[in-house]
């Protein structure tokens, strides 16, 4: 094993945990997100070398590695498998009549539209500035604003919120 | 920050907290070298059982590349030929239409009477250059200049070239004196326009 191989292996085991919550975020379930981030690794490991130049510069080309395969990896698997829920993602009991709002806030988020939904990912949970944000999704930053301003208004329309947060923004 | 941000936000949260939790209890399969060596596999894999995995066989590759081939190379071949063929029948009709008008015209004098005119050409082609008579109505159109020019012009040229003056007082038009100049039958064939007159 050289010094390549090991820097790869390190940060598989480093950041392989937060490279897949992230990209279970943008997928919606967690094996498409294993699928997603073993994908990238397994395209990026050739070109390792080249990539642990600068400290922090795999993170941010990894990471955005599997934005992008995101993008691309929908619209192109979308037709070409058949998604099957896995034990733990059924419920164990009947779903309730009235939807729990978080989950239902989930849902809608799930059914946002793959750059609206990485921009929201991005912004709420990875915590990245707007210009962050437009360098992982290679868009103009206000590209990136139109994209959360959107995804946040279908948010709110969809879990019917009351009219005094409509006014308060 | 607004409701939905703050919503929004503890529920990403918590969908990536619970994935990974479950992840933990059920263990990650994502390791180094485990992918290292999936990538070295998928490298080192050729392309032909790679197709055959997901059920082209060889032959069936084979008859589906020349299925796309073929008819390619054939349309090509078809609308390679046709224009060495649309010259010779009707060289004016189609160089009127097709911009390939400069070389339609240069298969066309090979034939044996290009060949024949160049003595007489000569007696021809300098007059056209030197004497201000012919040159001039071909450049302008308008008979006001040509009726100034030739009287002055006309005299020492009509010497030399008797044929082609008289159709140049005329002033007529510049496929006029297209058609008059072939009377003679050399310059018929090194104008090579003589089709495109009738």
């Amino acid at each position: 094993v050289n010094d390549a191989d090991q820097s790869f292996d390190d940060f598989v085991r480093h950041e392989q945990a937060g490279l897949v919550r992230y990209a279970t975020l943008l997928a919606g379930s967690r094996a498409q997100g294993e699928d997603l981030v073993q994908e990238v690794l397994i395209r990026v490991y050739p070109r390792w070398s080249q990539l642990t130049d600068s400290p922090g510069h795999a993170l941010a080309y990894v990471r955005r590695a599997v934005t992008n395969e995101h993008v691309s990896w929908r619209r192109r698997w979308a037709t070409r498998h058949i998604g099957f829920l896995a034990p733990h993602d059924l419920p164990d009991q009947p779903a309730p009549t009235a939807p729990d709002p978080d989950e239902q806030l989930w849902e809608i988020l799930r059914g946002l539209p793959r750059q609206q939904r990485a921009a929201v990912v991005l912004r709420y949970y990875e915590s990245l500035s707007d210009a962050e944000i437009a360098d992982v999704l290679n868009c103009r930053v206000g590209t990136v604003r139109a994209h959360i301003s959107r995804g946040l208004a279908t948010l709110r329309a969809g879990t019917e919120l009351s009219g005094a947060e409509v006014a308060q923004r | 920050m607004t409701e939905t941000e703050d919503r929004l936000r503890r529920v990403l949260h918590a969908q990536a907290d619970d994935h990974s939790d479950r992840a933990d209890r059920a263990g990650s399969q994502l390791t180094g070298p485990a992918l290292r060596q999936l990538s070295h596999e998928r490298r080192n894999r050729p392309l032909r059982p790679r197709l055959r995995a997901i059920g082209l066989p060889a032959a069936g590759i084979s008859v589906a590349v020349a299925a796309i081939v073929v008819p390619f190379v054939l349309v090509a071949n078809h609308n390679s030929a046709p224009p060495a063929r649309d010259l010779r029948p009707g060289g004016d009709q189609s160089s009127s239409s097709t911009p390939s008008h400069p070389t339609s015209h240069s298969p066309v004098p090979p034939s044996p009477s290009r060949t024949e005119p160049p003595v007489p050409a000569p007696s021809l082609s300098t007059p056209s250059v030197t004497s201000p008579t012919i040159t001039s109505p071909t450049l302008a159109p308008s008979k006001a200049r040509t009726r100034t020019v030739s009287p002055v012009g006309s005299m020492p040229n009509q010497v030399s070239t008797p044929p082609t003056a008289p159709a140049v007082s005329e002033s007529p038009p510049p496929t006029a004196q297209l058609s008059t100049s072939p009377r003679t039958p050399g310059a018929a064939a090194v104008t090579g326009r003589p089709a495109a007159s009738n």
